[in-house]
Formats: structure tokens, C-alpha cells, sequence
């Protein structure tokens, strides 16, 4: 059996080499640097990506289960569908689907912890970015407290608020608002002097020179930053949930690991991931159909008014 | 000095940055419709002395006033930022946010409407704004404004495109229409045409003297002049061509004679005359630069020259009293009346 395998391992990495070379080969050869690519060629090489990692998991799932057919650190398709089957299916003494309660309290736990900080920072960054006093009073305090690891303060927060909401949502906004609030602060200091003189000369006051000037020039980059942050939001929470929590992710990821139930934790990290994915790409789209100044695209037709015009007379 | 005519008065103005004297007792008049040009060697305070008209960084010693202005009195001391000046810098003029015709609008916006009175008017359709209109009447009537005036100043293909999108020379002619949309008391252009390439710079030049012909035509049926104008330069011929007046400003005189150790190497106004001014559709008379730039390099721009106070040329306003002024000083402007 041993020696099965060495001789099939021996052969594979030499067919693996093989493509390699072939891959490297395709990849570089009389390319341009900085070559765009067509349309088709970027879909069919993203497909061609999760093509060969699903592969590589599939052969090494059925390396393993040919050494241990009950294995399950690598789940082969039909121990995952159980798995997927087990989460969704409804519990015998609560009649409830776990997926469903741990999505509930996962995902109102991290949006309600998200819009606090946005929220904050948001404006705690434009005041300390317009109003000096403000800045310097309070800069040093929230360097110290970004330089504390939220992980490392967690019991600190169990212990005063509870496992309940509130923790959750301290904790998420322990750990990035500092980071955010001084993100802003810095967008804000970006800002040319010149700008703000323009529009007094305009005839704006402190609110509009504010809001209509400052928010509105910095608010792509404050979009950039939050997406920056939504990843250590994610981090903290369940974290968090593996501590303490009676559901969520965390709470079910940790259970299911110490029964070394990879097959339930795989489909739970696959949706976090999603889950991340997808509003990673919806601020992004968000940020480009409000400010499509940032990213040097064309005024949207809602705001043109040239063919009015020309119509008009 | 009591002319109804003058727009803009700057007395004895000096203005230091710690123990250093950048301005010596700067005095200036502006006529209502001069395009006044400003030159002076680098670094002599031309940017010093407008950001103090503009009321960004006051002066530290005497009075700036704009006659007529519409914020609060008729007599206005500058003492910060307000509508009655206009400015364009060199850079960062443009909103990157808003395209061109928002961009002009944005003036009306500030100016008619408030913030309170624009988020009402979206979240609950109110009709909060001065002369009880709904934000969004006003806003239309503002973009046809912006969209006019945008037209006037042949930027018709620019209006619903973000600065970005805009060349060097359209960005400058949207900044200078953003700016006159708000109809100032007095316009401060500060190297507007700096960075920009010969042929456009001429073309911006021409879109200058376009205003003053309306500033001509207007003043001919006993109007007031819609526009007036102090643009610094570094290029003479510039200052000469597109302005009817030159003012130097120069550390380059005999400080000493002053008689004030702060004076020493601070600049003050060493020039200040009449320039030829021609219209847009004007034969231009070239030989009238040569003259006068040449006057002005001695004047301004040698360091080894060093004019007293006695020998400044200051001869504007006796060319005025002598009725020698061009373009719209030659329609009858009396300094006493
Ligand atoms: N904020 C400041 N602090 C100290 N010195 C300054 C400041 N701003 C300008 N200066 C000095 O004042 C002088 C005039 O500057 P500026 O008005 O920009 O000249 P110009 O526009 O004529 O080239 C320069 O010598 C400059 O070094
Ligand atoms: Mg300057």
C-alpha cells in the first residue's frame, strides 16, 4: 500500500511539474507588462481557478479516505452534503434550523456593531478632522486604544456588559473605530485649504463647507476604509461567539470543531466567505454608483443636462 | 478719496509673517470694471496681498474695504473670507465631485439656499427656501443659470463632465464662470493661466477681454461694469495685454528711506499705470508693450534699481484726471464726482 502510493505520489508531482512549466510558460511568455486582458479571457481564467481548487481538494479528500474511509478532516461530497443536510435541517427539540439562528444572530450582531461604527467614527473623524481642538484632545487616547489587540481585551468586556448584544457591538466598534475615526481624520487633513476658501467665497457656511465639501469629497474614502474594516469586524465577532456565544457561527464552528465535524465547519466558513464576498463587492458597487468621479468614470445620464438644454431652444 | 466708482480700497496695508515683512503699506484703488494686472517679482507677496483682499488671511496691519458689497454694510472691512470676492488659484479650483454645470452652480446653491432648507426640501418636499420655491424648482432654475452661463463662455461640451474629464484651459474657464455666477464685488485670479500651454492661455486671454467688452458696453449705456478683475501674472505681456492698468508690487526699492526697520526688504506698490487695452475684435498694437515692458522690468523687476518713495511710478490716477485711460477708463470716469 505504502509503496503504491509513493510510486503514484512519485508519478504525480512529475505530471504536476510537467503543467507547471506549462502553465509558466503560457503565463509569461511574450506578454506585455501590465497587458489587459479580453473580457472572455478574465472570466475563463477566474472559472479555470476554482476549476483546479475544487479539484485539488477533491484529490486530496480522496487520498485520505482511501487511507480512512470514515475520515473527517476532509470531507468527501457526500459527508459534506450530510453535513450541509444537518445544518439546515430542523432540530428534533427546538424545531429549529441551526443555519437559520446562527445566521440570525451572527449577521444582526455584526450590522448592528457595523453601523455603530460607521456611525461614530464617521463623525467623530470629520469633527477632529475640521476642529484641531478636538483632534488633539483626544488623539492620544485613540492611538492607545488602536494599538490595543481587541482579542486581547475581550474578557475585559465580558466581564463588564455581558454576552448579551451590547458586548457584541462594544466590541466591533473597540475594534475599529480608532482605526476608522482616524482614516477620516487624515481624508479630512487631505484636503487642499484652497477648497475650503473657494466655497466660503461662495458663499457656503461652516455646516455646508462641512457637509457639502468636505463629506462629499471624502466620502469614497471613507466607503474604501469601512470595507477595509468589515474583515476585522468579522474576525472579532466570532471570535467572540467562540468564547461566549449560545449561537452564531462561532458558537456552532466551535462546537462541530471539537467533534472534529469538519463537514458542518467547512459549509460554515464557505458562507462567512461568501458572506464577506459579497458585501465587500456591493460597497464597491455602491461606491461606484454614488462617486463615479472617484474612479474617473463618467457623470451618470440622471445629472446631464446638456441634451435638456439643447432641446430646450 | 470719494468716488463712487472705486470698488476696492487697500490702506496701508503691511503684512509680516513672524519678524518678517512681507508688505510695506500697500495702497490701492480699483475702479468698478478695470482688469487690474498685478506683477511683481516671485516671491515679492502678490498671493500674500490677494489672500488678504479675499479675507482668508487678513493683513496684519491696516484696512481693506469693498465698496458695496451684499454681505452686511455697504462699507465692508475684509476681514474673513465672504461672496464679494471671487477667486481662482492656479490649482484646486474645481469641486472633483460635481461636474461642470454643478460646479457653477454650486455658488447659487450656498447662496439662496441653506442646508436645513435642501435636506428638508428632499426627505419631506417642503417649500422652505427663501421666496417659498421647492429645492427642486430652485435647483432647476440654477442649473439653467449655470448651463447659460457655462454657454456664454463657449463650454457647452464641458457641462456634464467631472474636472477630470476637462482639459487644463476648460478647467480655468469653469473655475472663472463658477466664480461669476456670483456676480463679486471684485474677481482675484492668482496665476490662473500658469500652467497652461501658449495657445490656451491665449484663448483664455480673449475670454478675459470678452468681459471687459461687456464691462464697456455696459458702463457706454450708463451701466454699471459687471466685472472687475485683479489677475496676477508673471508673464508682462500678459498683465499689459488683458488688463487697462499694471500695478507692480517689488521688493526692489530703497527700503532704507523708509525710515522703518520693518520696511527693510518688505515689498510696496512701485508701479502703477495705465496699460493699453484692446478689445477682442481690436487691431492690437504691439509696439505699446515693448514700451511699457520694458519700463516695467527697470521698474519692477531689477534688483540693482532702487527707486525712494518720491520715484515710484505712480501715475495712474493723474493719467486718469488727464483723461489718458483706454477702454472703459476713457468713458468719462472723474476721480472726484
Ligand atoms: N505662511 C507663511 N509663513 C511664512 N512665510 C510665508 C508664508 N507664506 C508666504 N510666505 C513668504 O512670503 C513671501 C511672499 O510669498 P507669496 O505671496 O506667495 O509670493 P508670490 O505670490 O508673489 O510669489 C515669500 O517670501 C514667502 O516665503
Ligand atoms: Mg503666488
Amino acid at each position: 500500500m505504502d509503496c503504491i502510493f509513493k510510486l503514484w505520489a512519485v508519478k504525480y508531482s512529475l505530471v504536476m511539474f510537467a503543467s507547471l512549466i506549462w502553465i509558466i510558460k503560457i503565463a509569461f511568455k511574450d506578454r506585455r507588462i501590465r497587458d489587459a486582458l479580453s473580457k472572455k479571457e478574465i472570466i475563463v481564467l477566474r472559472i479555470l481557478s476554482l476549476v483546479i481548487l475544487t479539484s485539488i481538494y477533491l484529490f486530496l479528500s480522496h487520498r485520505q479516505h482511501i487511507i480512512n474511509p470514515d475520515d473527517s478532516t476532509m470531507p468527501a461530497i457526500s459527508q459534506l452534503a450530510e453535513g450541509i443536510r444537518s445544518i439546515s435541517r430542523a432540530d428534533e427539540f427546538t424545531n429549529e434550523r441551526w443555519i437559520v439562528v446562527d445566521a440570525k444572530a451572527t449577521f444582526s450582531r455584526f450590522f448592528l456593531g457595523l453601523a455603530f461604527t460607521v456611525v461614530l467614527s464617521i463623525s467623530w473623524g470629520i469633527i477632529i478632522g475640521c476642529f484641531k481642538v478636538w483632534k488633539e484632545s483626544s488623539v492620544l487616547p485613540l492611538v492607545f486604544f488602536s494599538f490595543i489587540p481587541p482579542t486581547a481585551a475581550m474578557p475585559v468586556f465580558f466581564v463588564i456588559m455581558g454576552t448579551d448584544m451590547a458586548m457584541y457591538i462594544a466590541l466591533i466598534v473597540f475594534g475599529t473605530f480608532p482605526v476608522l475615526a482616524r482614516a477620516i481624520c487624515l481624508a479630512v487633513d487631505e484636503i487642499d485649504d484652497e477648497f475650503i476658501f473657494k466655497s466660503q467665497t461662495l458663499g457656503a457656511s461652516r455646516c455646508e463647507v462641512i457637509y457639502n465639501v468636505i463629506f462629499k469629497q471624502i466620502f469614497p474614502k471613507i466607503l474604501d476604509s469601512v470595507r477595509l474594516q468589515i474583515g476585522i469586524a468579522v474576525i472579532l465577532l466570532i471570535a467572540a461567539e467562540m468564547m461566549c456565544g449560545d449561537a452564531g457561527f462561532g458558537y456552532r464552528i466551535r462546537i462541530h470543531y471539537k467533534l472534529a465535524n469538519m463537514s458542518v465547519l467547512y459549509p460554515y466558513c464557505a458562507i462567512l466567505a461568501g458572506f464577506g464576498f459579497l458585501l465587500d463587492s456591493a460597497f464597491r458597487k455602491f461606491n461606484e454608483y454614488f462617486c463615479p468621479w472617484y474612479f474617473n468614470l463618467p457623470a451618470r445620464k440622471r445629472i446631464c443636462y446638456a441634451g435638456r438644454i439643447n432641446n430646450g431652444k | 478719496m470719494e468716488n463712487k466708482n472705486i470698488v476696492l480700497e487697500v490702506r496701508n496695508v503691511s503684512h509680516n509673517f513672524g519678524a518678517k515683512y512681507v508688505l510695506w503699506d500697500v495702497n490701492i484703488d480699483v475702479l468698478a470694471g478695470e482688469i487690474v494686472g498685478l506683477v511683481g517679482p516671485s516671491g515679492c507677496g502678490k498671493s500674500t496681498l490677494l489672500r488678504a483682499i479675499l479675507g482668508t488671511h487678513p493683513a496684519a496691519h491696516g484696512v481693506i474695504t469693498v465698496h458695496g458689497g451684499r454681505s452686511g454694510r455697504e462699507l465692508k472691512v475684509v476681514s474673513k473670507a465672504n461672496r464679494d470676492c471671487g477667486i481662482v488659484y492656479q490649482k484646486y479650483t474645481l469641486f472633483p465631485f460635481l461636474t461642470a454645470l454643478e460646479n457653477v452652480a454650486a455658488g447659487l446653491k450656498f447662496d439662496e439656499s441653506n442646508l436645513f432648507q435642501r435636506s428638508a426640501g428632499k426627505l419631506m418636499k417642503f417649500n422652505f427656501t427663501s421666496g417659498k420655491m421647492k429645492w427642486s424648482s430652485l435647483r432647476k432654475i440654477h442649473l439653467e443659470k449655470a448651463a447659460a452661463l457655462l454657454e456664454k463662455l463657449r463650454l457647452k461640451d464641458a457641462i456634464d463632465k467631472y474636472p477630470r474629464e476637462l482639459s487644463g484651459g476648460m478647467r480655468q474657464r469653469v473655475a472663472i464662470a463658477q466664480s461669476l455666477i456670483m456676480k463679486p464685488k471684485i474677481l482675484l485670479l492668482d496665476e490662473p493661466f500658469g500652467a497652461l500651454d501658449e495657445a490656451t492661455r491665449e484663448e483664455l486671454q480673449t475670454m478675459l477681454l470678452e468681459l471687459y467688452e461687456d464691462n464697456v458696453n455696459a458702463k457706454r449705456k450708463g451701466e454699471n461694469p459687471p466685472y472687475t478683475i485683479i489677475i496676477v501674472t508673471h508673464e508682462l505681456n500678459e498683465a499689459i495685454l488683458v488688463g487697462d492698468r499694471v500695478l507692480g508690487l517689488s521688493q526692489h526699492w530703497d527700503s532704507k528711506s523708509a525710515g522703518d526697520p520693518r520696511a527693510i526688504n518688505a515689498s510696496t506698490i512701485v508701479y502703477d499705470s495705465i496699460s493699453p487695452v484692446f478689445l477682442p475684435d481690436q487691431e492690437r498694437d504691439y509696439s505699446l508693450f515693448a514700451e511699457q515692458r520694458k519700463e516695467i522690468r527697470d521698474f519692477v523687476f531689477n534688483p540693482d534699481f532702487l527707486p525712494k518713495p518720491g520715484e515710484f511710478k505712480l501715475r495712474f490716477w493723474k493719467q486718469i484726471e488727464n483723461r489718458e485711460g483706454r477702454g472703459i477708463l476713457s468713458l468719462g470716469d472723474k476721480k472726484n464726482e
